[in-house]
């Protein structure tokens, strides 16, 4: 709750209304989230609670608008003015700042304040009336940008936004706190009034997943709402789609412009020798074996490189990256950490030497925002990037067969389920697992060991949204 | 990554509407409708400068498309700043200024 010091209040605030659901996804960092917690959660020398504003980057995808937090301003005690019957009382200075870093940054802003209970909260009505007034004043500052108020509990979120040149807000479809472990919170399914409609559905659907329940109370609402993009259907993922869609997800982004040969039937689930003769694509056969297990699912395949359909990307919760080259691999990092986007990669590779038994290894790693990238990890580094660039991006041809496939996209699938229940509750940590065919053993890569540092230095937090570029004079 | 002063001023002095942007720790240089050599096709495209090394080459310019010349080149694909780019296989010298660089990479295009 806030009360407000002198600003021009617009006719048409200054009451409470009930805001539409809106097509926007709302992605915010853990460590960004955790942050703004711990801050709100400090005592004040007078004031009951604490506010403070959250600069946010949009993005643009095929289905949402994206509001991509970035950076979060702690107001400093001495903005705090005493104020009777109200939670908090800050003084214009630091709303006129708030104002300027709208105008300096380009970005949108939201008033950020936390009720001290579990579970979605609620917008009070005093917050209702008194916070859009606040709002009013960032959209006139700059209204091509999205603003709007973000109340956090100690483990869910709800949100009002003001969309681009939009009059009225909206509740996101989905706020996801995008880490270890993730919430998915959809305020409109999750709202007392849906409750009782969302446990019909729940009971209907027990059946099918009534040996999976293990994963938490409401684990298979949180499996239906994650949107997962798969990029590459061959070996890897034409398993991490079939395990997908047996768990229960519904929407799936589906990218890959290859059609089946005869070499791929040694490994590509759900593939046979009628899709060799037809020259299937790959997407259709994806496609097929999720609705073959799944009827009603939300399937978008793009028999394309993911890179001329990035919309499409964007809009997905979590990646699978079943790609071949480091290039590649870099490029989907790149675009995820821009977007706030879990990304799981998985890929294996065998070498042959003279005299050798061949050696077969692999990888399975989750990179999330804020955290270790590849680059950190060691995984990427510019000489193994220089190294494939030399010989132009050529990684075709090279042995692959399923069991490691099998394993490697199991084990990704593994990393998705617990990243969004936390079923597992394991202590927080880089995933980065070595696969080594040849003893048969997948296990945290040594180099772990060795770093000292969960932060990324090469990917900065505040960089997110959709590129921007400064016009040099 | 600061780059000398004169020397950006000099590459938006000679490439005007020149735009500085980075990702992933690296720094570019958007150059609109980048004018290249006489009978290319096409006449003009937008082109991204990377001064610093990547993919094992001291410096690269990315065109928004592939550009025809007599010469074939081997051209790669790559995404940068949530844009597809293209670039051929082509080494220049170390210790160029900005706008040096530009012209350098130019030459692949000749």
């Amino acid at each position: 709750m806030i009360d407000l010091g002198p600003i021009d209040e617009p006719a048409d605030f200054g009451r409470p209304f009930a805001p539409l659901w809106g097509r926007v996804r709302l992605r915010i960092p853990r460590p960004l989230f955790e942050l703004m917690q711990a801050d709100l959660s400090r005592p004040h020398p007078f004031a009951a609670e604490r506010v403070g504003f959250l600069s946010v980057a949009t993005g643009t995808s095929d289905d949402d608008l994206l509001v991509l937090a970035a950076e979060y301003h702690t107001i400093p005690d001495e903005h705090y003015v005493e104020s009777r019957g109200a939670g908090a009382r800050i003084g214009s200075q630091a709303i006129r700042a708030t104002m300027q870093r709208i105008y300096d940054s380009g970005r949108g802003v939201f008033h950020v304040h936390m009720h001290e209970h579990h579970g979605i909260p609620g917008f009070s009505p005093t917050d209702s009336r008194e916070q859009p007034r606040l709002v009013a004043s960032f959209r006139a500052a700059n209204k091509s940008i999205p603003h709007g108020m973000l109340l956090l509990s100690r483990d869910q979120a709800n949100a009002w936004v003001w969309a681009p040149r939009e009059v009225e807000p909206v509740v996101p479809n989905s706020i996801s706190i995008v880490g270890y472990p993730m919430s998915l919170i959809a305020p409109q399914d999750d709202g007392f009034v849906n409750r009782l409609r969302t446990k019909v559905r729940e009971t209907e659907a027990l059946p099918r997943y009534v040996r999976q329940t293990f994963l938490g109370r409401d684990a298979q609402k949180i499996i239906e709402r994650t949107r997962i993009g798969v990029v590459g259907l061959g070996g890897g993922g034409s398993h991490v789609v079939q395990q997908l869609a047996h768990i229960g997800f519904k929407q799936f982004r589906l990218f890959d412009g290859d059609k089946v040969d005869d070499s791929n039937l040694n490994r590509l689930v759900g593939a046979t020798a009628a899709d060799v003769e037809l020259k299937t694509l790959k997407t259709d056969i994806a496609q097929r074996v999720i609705r073959s297990i799944a009827p009603g699912a939300d399937v978008r395949a793009f028999s394309d490189r993911w890179q001329s359909n990035p919309g499409a990307l964007r809009s997905a919760d979590v990646v699978v990256g079943c790609v071949d080259s480091f290039a590649e691999r870099r490029e989907l990092e790149v675009a995820c950490r821009r977007y706030l986007i879990a990304y799981v990669d998985i890929g294996m590779d065998i070498n042959e030497v003279q005299g050798e038994a061949p050696r077969m290894g692999g990888q399975v790693i989750l990179s999330l925002p804020d955290t270790m990238c590849f680059f950190c990890m060691g995984f990427l580094n510019d000489a193994r990037l220089a190294k494939e660039a030399a010989l132009y991006g050529a990684a075709g041809g090279r042995p692959q067969v399923i069991w490691p496939n099998g394993i490697l996209g199991s084990t990704a699938v593994g990393v998705i389920m617990d990243l969004i229940t936390g079923w597992a509750g394991q202590p927080r940590r880089p995933i980065y697992l070595s696969y080594d065919g040849n003893a048969n053993t997948l296990v945290p890569h040594v180099r772990l060991k060795y770093l000292d540092t969960t932060a990324c230095e090469h990917y900065v937090g505040t960089r997110v949204g959709d590129p921007t570029f400064r016009h040099i004079e | 990554m600061t780059f000398p002063e004169e020397e950006v001023r000099e590459l938006s002095r000679l490439f005007p509407g020149t735009q500085q942007s980075d990702e992933g720790g690296a720094d570019y240089f958007l150059l609109p409708q980048l004018l290249l050599p006489a009978g290319r096709s096409p006449e003009r495209v937008d082109a991204l400068l990377c001064p610093k090394g990547r993919d094992g080459y001291p410096s690269r310019l990315f065109f928004a498309e592939i550009v025809a010349s007599p010469v074939a080149r081997n051209w790669n694909g790559v995404r940068i700043l949530e844009r597809n780019w293209y670039a051929v296989s082509w080494r220049v010298r170390e210790g160029l200024r900005l706008a040096q660089m530009v012209r350098a990479h130019l030459d692949a295009l000749r």
